[in-house]
């Protein structure tokens, strides 16, 4: 069977390109912002990107800038997989509001298949797939590369985590109530909820390993088959999902070293999490959640912390969290960014639908 | 890369406008549950009940997803009226199959695929590839888009509520259904692929058909 390599990267956030990005998580920055003017009645803190450029021309460059770091000349033998929430919603939603009307609104431009199309107008790539599993989508999209690298299917595999930040995802988180008006507190006691976000994370997985190779050495799967938005209480699809991709990888618990969580900030979120975690590895691995750095970039946020998590097995460096004075529960947060031996990390993702999805990165010790 | 994928059960219902009939009292015995259930949710566990389905992995696919609960988010923003929390928890591309496997206790893989008028085709992928580590995996795909406003948008004339399921099992044996791309009148482009299968299923006994991965 092969292995799935990763072997370029790229990231585009409201923190900026993939350099700056991964300078404020590891020295935890944020660019989180805080409005009051977007839903009525209500203080919101969420992410926009610097939109001096498109969201798809941010989104060509993170594809090109991943092109550019690989072996490839281009990507005409490469399979695209995107994972995205909501697709074209933004664009659907500038045309409907300005014109109170459906009728010049392209459907094309509208679903979950418009960044793939656009991606393949301008790379040519061999075939393309969308997965929209809501936050899990770009997770998913990478479990299923995996796959097909280690069955042999496929030798390039370009995954694109994308999501662009629309009314209909902030007004909707709102309408839950779990919206934070700050930046949120993943984890700790008097949390106030998640940050909705927008973002890109692009990843080259490959069958041969180049010189910064990260392995996908793991993926698992569950569905709670709980409740179509709340997690399952006692967090036993989280657990499966977790226990999947540690029997994918041959590992056992004990040989993660870091698990870069969900962590939203939302109440329910993270108590699931919290005992997932503390089930499975106790409470002295590492742990962190990027989301106060970025936000909750939705169908993008697998991508983008695969990103966050193969930077940090190259850089042997632990991703803190931005606050972790007033935890709730007894994980061993990182508070700040520190040299630590790195082989594995785990990333969880948990979407609406009681959709779960873990994935393992790690490095040979030889590397 | 291609293996062969056996069909064991397959199921089609449609209508122009809304489906009159999808048994949800009966198949739906939890009255809150059934209340909160999207149309596509509706056309699904039909299906799934039409093919036997209650357990295993299901790979899922719909081009425009949860449209009315969209529409619904879209409207009460321009009306400035507050949004409804149960229309955002539904308005995601996976809500279907969740809600599948919600009322069967489901906890095996849902993967949710959307990929236009492709959207079809590339879940019998993904369930071929599902094939190489299971014994059977369940897909389906439902376009539910009876939504208003879509008058000014329907030009193709496709009908409003469609879905396809198909039980599928990995063979050795050879392939005996070799696939046509025909245009056919009323289905969304998004199933079509799967349409045709269909129907070449009902003229074969123990159908196989060859899927590239």
């Amino acid at each position: 069977m092969n292995q799935a390599y990763i072997n370029a990267t790229a990231l585009r956030t409201i923190c900026g390109d993939t350099k700056e990005t991964l300078q404020m998580v590891f020295s935890r920055q944020t660019q989180l912002q805080t409005f009051d003017t977007i839903v009525p009645h209500k203080t919101v803190c969420i992410g926009q990107m610097n939109k001096e450029l498109s969201f798809e021309t941010l989104l060509f460059n993170a594809v090109t800038e991943v092109l550019e770091n690989s072996n490839l000349d281009n990507f005409n033998n490469t399979l695209l997989l995107v994972g995205s929430s909501v697709g074209g919603m933004a664009n659907s939603e500038q045309i409907f509001f300005q014109e109170k009307s459906y009728q010049n609104i392209n459907p094309q431009k509208h679903i979950i298949n418009t960044i793939a199309a656009s991606l393949d107008e301008e790379y040519h790539f061999l075939s393309s797939r969308s997965y929209s599993t809501a936050c899990t989508s770009s997770s998913n999209a990478l479990k299923v590369a995996k796959e097909l690298i280690n069955f042999g299917a496929y030798k390039n595999v370009l995954v694109v985590g994308a999501d662009e930040i629309c009314k209909t995802t902030i007004f909707g988180f709102a309408s839950l109530g779990i919206l934070s008006d700050e930046v949120s507190t993943p984890f700790q006691k008097n949390r106030k909820g998640m940050n909705v976000s927008e973002g890109i994370g692009v990843l080259l997985l490959q069958d041969k390993a180049n010189n910064s190779a990260v392995k996908l050495v793991g993926a698992g799967t569950s569905s709670d088959a709980y409740h179509i938005a709340n997690p399952e209480p006692n967090a036993r699809g989280a657990i499966k999902a977790i226990r999947n991709a540690l029997h994918d990888s041959s590992l056992n618990a004990a040989q993660i070293d870091y698990i870069n969580a969900h962590g939203t900030g939302t109440q329910a979120n993270d108590s699931g999490e919290a005992k997932a975690i503390e089930n499975l590895f106790g409470t002295s691995v590492f742990v962190s959640s990027s989301k106060p750095n970025i936000g909750h970039t939705l169908g993008a946020s697998g991508a983008i912390e695969a990103v966050l998590c193969i930077e940090s097995l190259r850089q042997q460096k632990l991703l803190p969290q931005i606050r972790t004075d007033d935890k709730e529960v007894e994980l061993n947060f990182v508070t700040e960014s520190k040299i630590h031996k790195l082989n594995y990390i785990l990333s969880n993702s948990f979407a609406f639908g009681g959709n779960n999805t873990a994935l393992i990165f790690g490095v040979d010790d030889e590397n | 890369m291609k293996i062969n994928v056996e069909i064991i059960q397959q199921a089609l219902v449609h209508n122009p406008h809304k489906i009159e009939s999808l048994n949800e009292k009966e198949l739906v015995k939890k009255m809150m549950v059934r209340r909160r259930l999207s149309r596509s949710s509706k056309i699904l566990v039909y299906l799934a009940d039409a093919c036997e389905f209650t357990q295993g992995t299901m790979v899922y696919g719909s081009a425009y997803g949860e449209i009315l609960d969209t529409t619904s988010i879209l409207e009460a923003i321009k009306d400035e009226e507050n949004v409804s929390p149960s229309a955002f928890q539904n308005s995601v591309y996976n809500t279907a199959a969740s809600y599948h496997s919600i009322i069967h206790q489901n906890s095996a893989e849902i993967l949710t695929l959307s990929c236009g008028d492709e959207t079809s085709y590339r879940v019998m992928q993904q369930g071929a590839l599902t094939l190489l580590k299971e014994d059977e995996v369940f897909v389906s795909c439902v376009e539910a888009v009876d939504f208003e406003g879509i008058k000014s948008l329907n030009n193709c004339s496709i009908e409003l509520e469609y879905g396809l399921a198909f039980r599928l099992k990995k063979t050795e044996k050879k392939a005996n259904v070799l696939m046509c791309n025909k245009s056919q009148q009323g289905v969304p482009n998004s199933l079509l692929w799967m349409k045709n299968l269909y129907d070449l299923c009902q003229m074969q006994e123990n159908p196989v058909i060859e899927i590239e991965l």
